[in-house]
């Protein structure tokens, strides 16, 4: 029933799939934990309107489906704006957006949940208010913010597998497209799971123990 | 401007029909996910030493894989490894989504029972309950309330993550919008429909299920 050599064979194939998974997560945790700052920060501190936009913003994301979503960046954007991206880079600025609206989210708790007392501190010892934030109000939001960032970077790394419904050529896409060909439909996708899995459950285990490692105690 | 829209309102019946789907797929399979989760995060808990290392096992691997994997796995590498032919898609996708939220929810009942102090259980054996009583009248009544944020913000992403179905051509709601765009070539008035039905419904529910948490916390207070 399970031909083990189809399985085996399964592996190099998905190789290339799998370094498009692993660079599509490197390049859009670093940009989406930038954006996610900000639209912290812009919540926490802009002006009431930008503060309710980057709210509205955040929510649009975070509560409409991942796939939806880049389904309309992929076809709607290029016909009703005629930008036309490649597909990577579409999938990539989908995700982006997506990841930043639940790390801000995150991120806005944690920065919050620093009592105020710390900036007052930080400022009447003669630290401007970049310094306070940053020497701070960060160091200490951070360890707060950490184990949920590492799990969002987990979580990222297993939604890339979405971007295979739209021709880019991840390590999903190419499981997809070697099923068609040979028809070991059953060694083809246990192998995908499995490469998925050995990546994967390593870095779950890790998010686990920071998690303990960070728990806060009031 | 409106115009663009008339595509929509002309496959109103087709699209109802397709939600229909969609709401039936997400019922079976939060039900199915939250008796496994229930089974699971009890079974870690109370189940000894190598019960819960087997499931922690079972659960971390189930997280490890990304559900559209899981999902397409279950509809075309299952029916082969069993042997069955005509394995129903929509089948397919009720079992990877309940599989799938049940190892997220084993692990957030696990952290509920977890939380109701030993105390409760012993002063529960202490009256004479058994083991059995004490655990479905005292630790999971306080526990279930503990519950039900986490819990509620995972029924909230098996909604969104239901649109994988489409993938395995379950007729939902995303399935029928594609097919919808794929006849007419109106990527636009389709998919816009779609994000802000998603949006309003997703919100809608997520603050439903706010309201009935903030309506009973009070009971599950430590």
């Amino acid at each position: 029933m399970f031909y083990w050599p189809a399985f085996f064979e399964a592996f190099p194939a998905l190789l290339p799939g799998l370094m498009v998974t692993i660079e599509l997560t490197v390049l859009v945790m670093p940009c989406a934990l930038i954006v996610a700052l900000s639209l912290a920060l812009a919540r926490l501190y802009a002006p009431r309107p930008a503060a309710r936009m980057a709210t509205g913003w955040v929510e649009f994301w975070r509560t409409t489906p991942l796939l939806l979503q880049l389904y309309w960046l992929y076809y709607v954007m290029p016909s009703e704006t005629g930008i036309l991206l490649p597909g990577f880079a579409t999938v990539a600025f989908g995700l982006v957006c997506n990841v930043s609206a639940f790390l801000s989210e995150n991120f806005r708790a944690g920065i919050a949940s620093i009592r105020p007392g710390q900036r007052h501190a930080g400022l009447a010892l003669g630290m401007s208010e970049r310094q306070a934030f940053f020497r701070v109000v960060m160091p200490q939001a951070w360890s707060r913010v950490m184990p949920e960032t590492a799990s969002m970077w987990v979580e990222l790394f297993k939604e890339t597998s979405l971007v295979s419904t739209l021709a880019v050529a991840d390590v999903t896409y190419h499981a997809l497209a070697l099923r068609t060909e040979n028809y070991r439909t059953l060694e083809v996708l246990t192998a995908l799971a499995l490469s998925y899995l050995v990546l994967a459950y390593p870095q779950a285990k890790f998010c686990d123990w920071l998690y303990r490692r960070h728990r806060v105690r009031e | 401007m409106f115009d663009a829209f008339a595509i929509v309102r002309a496959n109103l019946a087709f699209l109802a029909s397709a939600l229909l789907v969609t709401i039936e797929l997400n019922v079976a399979s939060i039900a199915l996910a939250l008796v496994l989760g229930a089974v699971m995060g009890i079974g870690r808990v109370y189940g000894g030493r190598w019960v819960d290392r087997g499931l922690g096992f079972v659960i971390d691997v189930v997280r490890s894989i990304p559900i559209l994997v899981i999902m397409v796995w279950v509809f075309f590498g299952l029916p082969l490894l069993l042997g069955l032919t005509n394995f129903p898609a929509f089948l397919a996708g009720v079992l990877a989504l309940g599989v799938h939220s049940g190892a997220y929810i084993a692990e957030i009942v696990r952290g509920g029972l977890g939380s109701v102090r030993a105390g409760q259980m012993h002063a529960a054996l202490a009256l004479g309950m058994s083991w059995r009583q004490a655990v479905g009248r005292i630790i999971l009544p306080q526990a279930a309330i503990r519950m039900m944020p986490p819990l509620n913000t995972r029924i909230v992403r098996n909604i969104k993550d239901s649109v994988l179905a489409s993938t395995i051509a379950v007729q939902e709601l995303f399935w029928a919008a594609n097919l919808l765009e794929g006849e007419t070539a109106k990527p636009f008035p389709i998919y816009t429909t779609l994000m802000v039905f998603y949006f309003i419904m997703i919100v809608t529910i997520a603050r439903v299920l706010d309201r009935v948490y903030v309506a009973v916390a009070a009971r599950g207070a430590a």
